[in-house]
């Protein structure tokens, strides 16, 4: 079996929707406003081989977690046709759970963070070390080398965390009551990278932390869904 | 479409099940892009628009992210903070 290449964290069938007479998608980068990309889904929401995994046997796989997302993807297809005729049962909404908790755990948006915060826990621990003498002297020259010094985490590090934090994310959609809002105002919806949001409800706008939720646990969330 | 989950409407759903709506609110769904925007990572989707360029030029480097820890601070946790900011640079793994 060959390997696949290009790891999409944004599904190719999710940003079909998105596409124009060129079968092509808008995409609004965030690091240089400038610039619009006109790309086709295949070739964006990508990253190199970002769920292949370490082996025993000392290669790589690449291909294992991408088919386990398949298998959800496939079956969102099916949500979709029974939602149209407002026929979600106990095991569409399971579909539906496992779907958004997917795309919530597989983005870089997660995945990024996990890493960087493993990142801090180590440089912290690090630090502390040294301070309670616990770490040999550093040599002369290079007395600032452990607050200068980079941590890298390794990727799988937060492909590990991916199944708890979707655990802890199935507990978070437990506590709402779900629903369908269509849009029928002519002004398409957007998407994004990072598709599932929730915060304080109690927030405005300009003051809405990430994923937060208020004092008394109040949550909104929405997940822009494939297809109007 | 979009699906909006809420613990201000659990008891609603528990009782009636699934629940849907449909709007033909402008403001409504332009403050949804607006929040969708926001969140984005590293880039967000949609047609070509004038209201989606201002909304890439509004959140140009402006992700949801964590705050950079302070490994000099005394906390004997180190917690992830939310926050919306530039994206945090990753030191590249070039490990296995």
């Amino acid at each position: 079996m060959s390997n696949k290449k290009r790891h999409h964290y944004v599904p190719i069938f999710y940003l079909i929707e998105f596409t124009d007479s060129d079968e092509k998608v808008f995409v609004y980068r965030k690091d240089d406003a400038r610039l619009v990309l006109h790309q086709k889904p295949d070739n964006t929401g990508f990253r190199k081989y970002y769920y292949a995994q370490p082996v025993e046997n000392g290669g790589r796989d690449y291909n294992a977690l991408e088919d386990q997302f398949c298998i959800i993807e496939t079956k969102w297809g099916d949500f979709i046709s029974k939602a149209r005729r407002g026929e979600v049962g106990p095991k569409e909404l399971d579909t539906l759970v496992q779907f958004i908790a997917l795309q919530h755990v597989r983005v870089p948006a997660t995945r990024d963070a996990i890493e960087l915060n493993l990142a801090d826990q180590v440089k912290a621990t690090t630090l502390k070390l040294e301070k309670f003498g616990k770490l040999p002297r550093p040599p002369k020259g290079f007395e600032n080398i452990l607050s200068e010094i980079e941590i890298t985490i390794s990727p799988h590090k937060s492909i590990e965390a991916m199944a708890p934090i979707a655990l802890e994310f199935g507990q978070i959609l437990a506590r709402l009551g779900l629903g369908i809002l269509y849009n029928g105002s002519g002004i398409p919806f957007i998407t994004s990278d990072n598709p599932v949001i929730w915060f304080n409800p109690e927030q405005g706008e300009s003051e809405i932390i990430p994923y937060s939720e208020s004092s008394g646990g109040d949550i909104i969330l929405f997940f822009r869904c494939p297809l109007t | 479409m979009i699906i909006i989950g809420s613990t201000m409407s659990k008891d609603d759903y528990d009782e009636n099940g699934f629940l849907s709506g449909k709007t033909s609110s402008k403001k409504e769904i332009e403050k949804i892009n607006r929040l969708v925007a926001k969140f984005a990572y590293e880039a967000f989707f949609g047609m070509k628009s004038a209201k989606n360029k201002e909304l890439q030029e509004e959140f140009a480097d402006y992700s949801p992210t964590i705050a950079k820890h302070d490994p000099n601070s005394d906390e004997l946790e180190v917690i992830p903070k939310r926050i919306f900011a530039k994206r945090r640079e990753k030191a590249r793994w070039e490990g296995r």
